[in-house]
């Protein structure tokens, strides 16, 4: 026996059945209305952002893995998928992270808008010297 | 020898292992087509990551223009999400009728989620319109409408290559009928629907939900 009859011989689950299915889609569309009512409410339940953020994103995650684990199989597949989704992630979270250190605001704040904002152009400058008097001349006077 | 991993303990395990004698033996254990999808889903969360970041990092220095609270429809939006997350659903049991040799309901389902993405597409066309027609916020308005539309439309881009990609397995099914179950091509366009539809879940929460944070 190969890795790949391994794989697929002790290495995998039966798959969901269509009662599973749609028992995961009306979770999937429940978790959905909660995260708008969440947001539809916010001001009259008194949630703080960052409880809201927390909420919301852990909301977002259990949906993450309902798709991934169940309709993508990948809670029945080989574990090198799974390390492939992961990797991916991690490289994404990595730039994630660059990218707010490269432009972080409070830096961009600190300049006070030399990153974002467009500076007002300058008043031009007078072209027209003025002719200046000589010593001994008379100053030139106005017509 | 290879096995297409959706075969085992499901219902088409006859076809399975007719489909058996056409497999090739892989060194990563994996069919070879699946790993590729894999592989591609890994590098998109990395595309994705980075404009999400970036969208995160732009949406509220817009110098002129509205601002993401202006313009965003909430209600639309999370409609939208219910007909992704559906069509998701649809793909899941297209794939599983596919296994089950059921031509006429693996047909269905591959054409609800077909109709499922070109309803997205038409809520995205919507947004976009509203937001460019009332709302005056173009491609380059500001900084946060260009990486607005970047964001959702890489994602809409996504969404349109996987409704040509159904409507082309739709349409080979039902000019060859029985002739052609071929799970694993179900399978590998599956996987690219779902993760479009998983990287929305990530996009409705943090673009749209995150609009006031």
């Amino acid at each position: 026996m190969n890795t790949q009859d391994a794989a697929h011989g002790h290495g995998e689950k039966a798959h969901g059945s269509v009662t599973l299915y749609m028992v995961f889609a009306f979770v999937l569309c429940a978790i959905t209305f909660l995260e708008w009512w969440i947001f539809k409410h916010r001001n009259s339940i008194g949630i703080t952002n960052h409880t809201m953020v927390f909420t919301l994103l852990s909301l977002s995650l259990v949906k993450f893995a309902m798709v991934c684990g169940w309709y993508m199989h990948l809670r029945y597949d080989h574990k090198s998928l799974m390390k492939l989704l992961f990797g991916g992630m991690l490289l994404a979270s990595g730039t994630f992270l660059a990218l707010g250190i490269i432009v972080h605001p409070k830096e961009c704040d600190a300049l006070k808008g030399e990153c974002f904002k467009i500076r007002d152009p300058a008043p031009a400058a007078d072209t027209t010297v003025p002719a200046e008097a000589k010593p001994g001349e008379a100053a030139p006077t106005a017509p | 020898m290879m096995l297409d991993s959706h075969h085992a303990g499901s219902p088409g395990t006859a076809h399975a292992e007719a489909h058996e004698a056409h497999a090739h033996p892989t060194n990563t254990g994996v069919d070879n087509r699946k790993f590729a999808m894999w592989t591609l889903i890994a590098s998109e969360c990395f595309l994705f990551g980075t404009l999400i970041g970036n969208y995160l990092i732009h949406k509220d220095r817009g110098i002129s223009g509205p601002k993401p609270h202006e313009v965003y429809q909430i209600d639309i939006t999370t409609l939208s999400t219910f007909d992704l997350l559906m069509s998701s659903v649809a793909m899941v049991l297209a794939l599983y009728y596919c296994n089950a040799r059921r031509l006429r309901l693996f047909q269905f389902w591959t054409a609800v989620v077909a109709v499922g993405g070109i309803i997205f597409l038409g809520f995205q066309y919507y947004e976009f319109s509203t937001f460019v027609v009332h709302d005056n916020l173009g491609l380059s308005t500001n900084i946060f409408a260009s990486s607005f539309y970047l964001l959702t439309g890489c994602h809409g881009a996504h969404v349109t290559v996987g409704v040509i990609w159904m409507l082309a397995i739709l349409i080979t099914s039902l000019i060859k009928g029985e002739k052609w179950f071929n799970s694993t091509m179900v399978e590998v366009a599956g996987l690219y629907w779902h993760f479009v539809d998983v990287v929305w879940i990530i996009i409705f929460t943090v673009v749209y939900l995150f609009v006031y944070v």
